[in-house]
């Protein structure tokens, strides 16, 4: 895929235009890469396409290699690895407490400790997510302000 | 879990077990031999117990996820394994009377007591643990309002 860029007067509103052939999974990665960098990610739920602002995302799980989001009520899945995800998403507040799940630190609404080194965090949706004793460390250096 | 971190919860739950075997020895020899005098070496008795019950808690516990159920399963596991090399020193120490059963039940209890009052004692400090980073919580999130 050819990439070409051009400059245009700060008057003219900017366009990303993707020109291809079929809509592949490398593209529809560009797109959610994009989208995310909007604050958006491109979600599917029951076969149909939505767009979630970041936002509004609770945490993020990764189950027999697919990759769901949760926001206060509702799962979608998304078109993306972990790894993937957690990249498009650094310098926000999204956080990886274990190794499947990335937890937006600003729906916590508390944390409790839930026995052998883990803690519990608890959403303000009520559910509840443990944080495994390995990334305990990188959580409290993220809340303290530290970069995770 | 970073080394520097795995050692420092092995140093705490050292520490933990010390104040805790020194009280056990205390009970366990008031009800079973309170005639008997030691000399200075008994103050490293609990130091060595302590060890011994670190190994398999701090050591055999690796990082990875594991359910509720499992954890307290590794927990039992690590209770028994605490409890086979502690009788274990107990019926090849010369000075323990271990032929008296009453004596080798009172250490087996006492273990299973101080490896209960270990985990309550850690849980304790993850308590405190939580209550900082709820106020960290706190801070984050008023730095960070969406």
């Amino acid at each position: 895929m050819e990439i070409s860029v051009k400059k245009i007067p700060a008057e003219e509103p900017e366009v990303l235009e993707i020109r291809c052939h079929k809509l592949t999974d490398d593209v529809t990665e560009i797109i959610s890469f994009v989208k995310s960098r909007q604050g958006r990610l491109s979600t599917e739920c029951d076969g149909r396409k939505r767009e979630i602002p970041i936002v509004d995302v609770y945490y993020a799980e990764s189950v027999d290699n697919r990759l769901f989001i949760y926001t206060a009520k509702e799962s979608y899945e998304v078109r993306l690895r972990l790894y993937e995800l957690e990249e498009m998403l650094r310098g926000r507040t999204f956080l990886r407490v274990q190794k499947g799940v990335l937890l937006n630190l600003m729906k916590i609404r508390s944390i409790r400790p839930a026995l052998g080194g883990r803690y519990t965090a608890l959403l303000r949706n009520e559910e509840e997510v443990v944080i495994s004793r390995k990334y305990v460390a990188d959580l409290k250096k993220a809340l303290k302000g530290g970069e995770s | 879990m970073r080394i520097k971190e795995k050692l420092g919860e092995a140093f705490r739950l050292y520490f933990i077990l010390v104040t805790l075997i020194t009280v056990l020895l205390m009970v366990l020899g008031l009800l079973f031999d309170s005639d008997r005098t030691f000399g200075y070496e008994a103050f490293v008795s609990p130091l060595i117990y302590a060890a011994v019950g670190v190994i398999p808690v701090s050591f055999f516990n690796p990082d990875k996820e594991i359910s509720m159920k499992k954890l307290v399963i590794r927990r039992i596991i690590q209770e028994l394994s605490v409890e086979a090399l502690i009788l274990l020193i107990v019926f090849n120490a010369p000075n323990i009377p271990s032929e008296r059963i009453e004596v080798v039940i009172g250490i087996a209890v006492g273990v299973l007591v101080v490896f209960i009052l270990a985990i309550a004692v850690e849980y304790i400090f993850e308590l405190t643990q939580a209550k900082e980073m709820n106020g960290y919580l706190e801070e984050y999130r008023n730095r960070n309002k969406e």
